[in-house]
């Protein structure tokens, strides 16, 4: 039941409405302003915009890392705005991936197991299910090799690869991504976000990532631009084309 | 509710990962568990061995013709029930004996199941005397069979026997033997107190070790010591063995309602000792709970550490959907598992500390560390060291379940 009702029949996967963010530390930050915004099945999207323009504190809200002031956002058909820390953990758990700037990899855990963290989280028959999916993609990166080794004995590109196929581990309906080339050189970055449009398109899942890169952004479906916490600009490339 | 495999994943190998971490609360919380093993056993063997020194050789209750006021029945309301109601009686000044004694052993062994045996005796003070030795001796006229199981005489025996005594025949420690310097075999004269004298065979030389009987006293048929000590077909006491130590002075105070006779267990005796006993108890345990404290203050700075160099390992956990339970649970686990390793490695160097230690003998070849290595307190150590490593854990695994993804992920 809740399952249909996040997948929806709707094209949007992810939908926020005047979403309004409110720092309060001694004096209050407005640092988003009224966002509407819809991410629709399979989009790549980018979000861009100076430091301090919103884009983080955005992307923690879509990723339910973090709750909004006022507003509210929608997976699916589902209202998760004004759900507890458990129930968004769950959310967090099923349906949305992530992937940062570092590659945040478990030292102690083979490159396999954390590939399937996530599925580990949900539960050991989660991971028994969809072991051989990960196996699979982990091969189709290139790590098929390295299944059992530990993090530190990749490269920065392979670790960056292996937090790609543990964003997807799980078969989200969305992945957060922030600066996910941040930390790699220019040729590693555009091997990975490669990577990202290739895998995500294969799986139908959707992509919000913010990016600094201009050349990577303008490669994506769309690019929000962030001024002073509001949407600047929306650039719909699809459309464009 | 329990750990699952992701739980007991992230717990496991986050101990391996911190090997450093890990041994050194390991090490914390073994000390303390050697330190319960070793203290507990050595102050459990203490005190075994100074009750034994001192209820070894007597009965744990004694019962002994008194003055007494009868206690009206419809005033008793003790489990067991009266077994006495009578009118005042003043016994006249001679040996005051016990009649009827065969009934009353009888009723006596019946009377509770903590009661595993009940010697009639003939006690009296006397002389020995052999040449132009003379020596005060405590004479006990006993059934020796009876006797034996209060004082392990037969066991102790050095020549002839104790069991198995005949008519005018006595059995006496090896230190009086000595001072009087008679052997198995030869004839030694006893007075008792009334003036009354005999002649009588030692049969058996024994070594008892507690001093008081090896040096003084004198068994003899309780025939020949009613004979010997004027006492009639009568009795002086009738001494109470039982089977829990400790019940002695609640028997001996519910007895003396339940029988006209006075009461004494070896506790209203001894009372200064088990308060030194008592006291010895508590300050062992305040030194073991202050040990068992620091301990668990140990681990948990220890975990705290933990915790905090991963911060981002917990954050990106968050973020991917564990829970704050689950998170709660890995640090736990991790606090319980350090508890349980050095419950396990204490355990097995306490056992070692304790044998060791058990082995070194005095010069006389007495135990110099009377050690009583029981499973209760290893049990208790365990237990003690699986509850501090929980107890430790609950603080620094509260923190890591309220880590913010947001603040380490991204660093603020």
């Amino acid at each position: 039941m809740e399952d249909e009702q996040i997948k929806g029949d709707g094209n949007a996967v992810m939908k926020l409405s005047k979403i309004n963010k409110v720092f309060k530390n001694g004096v209050e930050t407005h640092v988003l302003h009224d966002i509407d915004l819809e991410i629709g099945k399979s989009e790549f999207v980018a979000i861009q915009g100076a430091s301090g323009s919103g884009k983080s504190t955005l992307l923690n809200i879509v990723g339910l890392l973090d709750t909004p002031t006022s507003g509210s956002l929608w997976l699916g058909d589902r209202e998760v705005s004004t759900l507890n820390e458990v129930e968004r953990s769950k959310i967090r758990r099923d349906y949305l991936g992530f992937i940062f700037q570092a590659h945040y990899l478990l030292p102690e855990f083979t490159v396999l197991e954390n590939a399937l963290m996530p599925l580990r989280i949900r539960g050991h028959q989660a991971e028994l299910d969809e072991r051989d999916r990960v196996i699979a993609l982990l091969k189709e990166v290139g790590l098929g090799d390295r299944l059992d080794f530990r993090p530190h004995a990749l490269s920065g590109g392979q670790q960056q690869r292996v937090a790609v196929v543990r964003a997807l581990a799980n078969n989200p309906l969305l992945i957060l991504a922030d600066e996910p080339t941040g930390n790699l050189d220019q040729k590693t970055g555009r091997i990975v976000f490669e990577l990202m449009q290739r895998l995500t398109r294969e799986s139908e899942t959707s992509i919000l990532m913010v990016s600094h890169d201009e050349k990577l952004a303008e490669e994506t479906d769309r690019i929000i631009r962030m001024v002073d916490g509001r949407v600047g600009e929306s650039a719909d490339k699809k459309l464009v084309l | 509710m329990f750990p699952d495999r992701f739980v007991w994943s992230v717990a496991l190998r986050g101990l391996r990962g911190s090997k450093g971490q890990t041994l050194l609360s390991t090490g914390v919380v073994s000390i303390s568990v050697v330190l319960i093993i070793f203290m507990g056993s050595l102050i459990a063997g203490l005190q075994e061995k100074l009750i034994e020194d001192v209820t070894g050789a007597i009965a744990h209750i004694e019962l002994k013709p008194a003055e007494r006021e009868p206690y009206a029945l419809w005033e008793d309301a003790t489990p067991g029930g009266v077994l006495y109601g009578g009118k005042r009686e003043v016994v006249q000044q001679r040996k005051i004996t016990i009649e009827q004694w065969r009934v009353w052993v009888s009723r006596l062994e019946q009377s509770d199941s903590r009661v595993v045996a009940v010697s009639p005796t003939v006690q009296g003070q006397g002389f020995a005397s052999r040449g132009g030795r003379r020596e005060a001796v405590a004479i006990y006229g006993v059934f020796p069979e009876v006797q034996n199981t209060f004082v392990p005489i037969e066991a102790n025996l050095l020549s002839g026997r104790f069991i198995g005594l005949e008519p005018a025949e006595i059995a006496l420690g090896k230190k009086l033997a000595d001072k009087l310097g008679v052997g198995n075999g030869d004839r030694l004269r006893l007075v008792g107190e009334t003036g009354d004298a005999a002649s009588y065979k030692v049969a058996g030389i024994f070594e008892t070790g507690y001093q008081g009987v090896d040096d003084k006293t004198i068994y003899m048929p309780l025939r020949d010591a009613q004979s010997l000590l004027a006492t009639g077909a009568e009795i002086t006491h009738i001494g109470l063995k039982l089977n829990q130590l400790f019940d002695a002075e609640i028997l001996a105070r519910r007895l003396e309602r339940q029988v006209p006779f006075e009461s004494k267990s070896w506790m209203a005796d001894n009372q200064q000792l088990l308060d030194a006993l008592t006291a010895q108890s508590r300050t062992m345990r305040l030194i073991l709970s202050f040990t068992t404290i620091a301990a668990g203050f140990g681990i948990a700075s220890i975990l705290i550490m933990l915790v905090m160099s991963k911060l981002r390992e917990v954050g990106i956990l968050k973020a991917m959907g564990a829970s704050p339970r689950q998170i709660l649970m890995v640090f736990t686990l991790e606090g319980t598992l350090m508890g349980l390793f050095g419950a396990v490695l204490g355990t097995l160097l306490g056992v070692a500390v304790s044998w060791v230690f058990a082995q070194v003998t005095t010069s006389e070849g007495g135990k110099s560390f009377p050690l009583d290595v029981s499973v209760s307190i290893v049990l208790l150590a365990i237990g003690v060291a699986i509850a501090v490593g929980f107890g430790a854990s609950l603080y620094p695994a509260r923190r890591a379940s309220k880590v913010n993804p947001i603040e380490v992920i991204h660093g603020g």
